[in-house]
């Protein structure tokens, strides 16, 4: 695909020689500042050359300008989706990961979603021995947690007895991978807002009223519902 | 052995590299091999950003705050 932040070979050449360059430039600036410079005044420059290296580098082997959030590639076209099947969709993916994209018809990328989230957050559990999930303890923890509602009710259910009386080396990590993975349920909910619009898929009815929209009829109606719902990943 | 390589002790983060990369690709990629290839590609770019921004923060820290 030819992207419009695509960079030249050459200038990615460029961008990573310049990178590699400052992140040299980073390190020996900290050795002279450790060595020469008792004020520290190298210090905040270094820093600054290895961050922008960093990025340089980052920039070179991705061969784009842009930020890492954009959108590359468009979903699928389909039929828009109505707001409350929306919601129900949106639901979903806040109770379980993968959830909301399922009910809208993109079933690889809602195991993918699920595998991968799912395989973080028990992973997370397990290094933490399940000590990872006590409210009155670790409360910070849950506001990331929250993102992951169906998981983490049903762990924190499932490890609510125990106690943490021992030290646990992995708890900190445990944490992390937790908490990570909860909050790319977060992605995941806002992905599954973003390609709502374009989503082909079926859904049962809500029975919240008038909630077949235009999109959700012609999604169920339309000729080629069933090979746009297979085309899509 | 491990413990030579700079940045060894930070091996653990390469999961969640990983993990974040899938998710990202997932939502801005369409296609199961365009988002895994895309993937794999960015988590190890991820890892090691990490990595070299904690080894230059914690050189940052040995240098400044014993000044």
């Amino acid at each position: 695909m030819d992207h419009p932040h695509r960079m030249s070979a050459r200038e990615r050449l460029v961008r990573l020689a310049v990178g590699v360059g400052l992140l040299l430039g980073g390190y020996f600036g900290f050795q002279f500042s450790a060595a020469r410079d008792p004020e520290n005044r190298f210090a905040g420059a270094a820093i600054l050359a290895v961050l922008v290296g960093i990025s340089w580098v980052g920039q070179a082997l991705r061969g784009r300008h842009d930020g890492p959030i954009a959108r590359d590639e468009a979903p699928p076209a389909g039929v828009p989706v109505g707001p409350d099947r929306l919601l129900v969709a949106m639901v979903g993916a806040w109770v379980l990961p993968g959830l909301g994209h399922w009910l809208l018809g993109r079933r690889a990328k809602a195991l993918l979603f699920f595998v991968t989230i799912t395989a973080t957050f028990v992973a997370g559990i397990l290094l933490a021995e399940g000590r990872n999930l006590d409210y009155s303890r670790d409360r910070v923890y849950f506001y990331a947690y929250a993102f992951n509602l169906g998981e983490t009710a049903l762990a924190w259910l499932l490890t609510m007895g125990l106690e943490r009386t021992r030290e646990i080396p992995l708890l900190q990590v445990g944490f992390l991978y937790t908490a990570v993975a909860s909050l790319l349920n977060l992605v995941a909910i806002m992905d599954c807002l973003h390609t709502s619009r374009y989503a082909g898929g079926t859904l049962p009815a809500t029975g919240t009223g008038g909630g077949a929209g235009e999109g959700e009829a012609g999604g169920e109606r339309g000729p080629d519902a069933g090979a746009r719902r297979e085309a899509v990943p | 052995m491990l413990g030579l390589v700079p940045g060894a002790e930070y091996l653990f983060l390469l999961p969640i590299c990983a993990a974040i990369a899938v998710v990202n690709a997932a939502s801005h990629r369409e296609g199961m091999r365009s988002i895994l290839r895309h993937a794999l590609r960015s988590s190890f770019v991820l890892f090691l950003g990490i990595v070299a921004f904690k080894i230059a923060i914690s050189l940052f820290f040995e240098i400044v705050l014993p000044g």
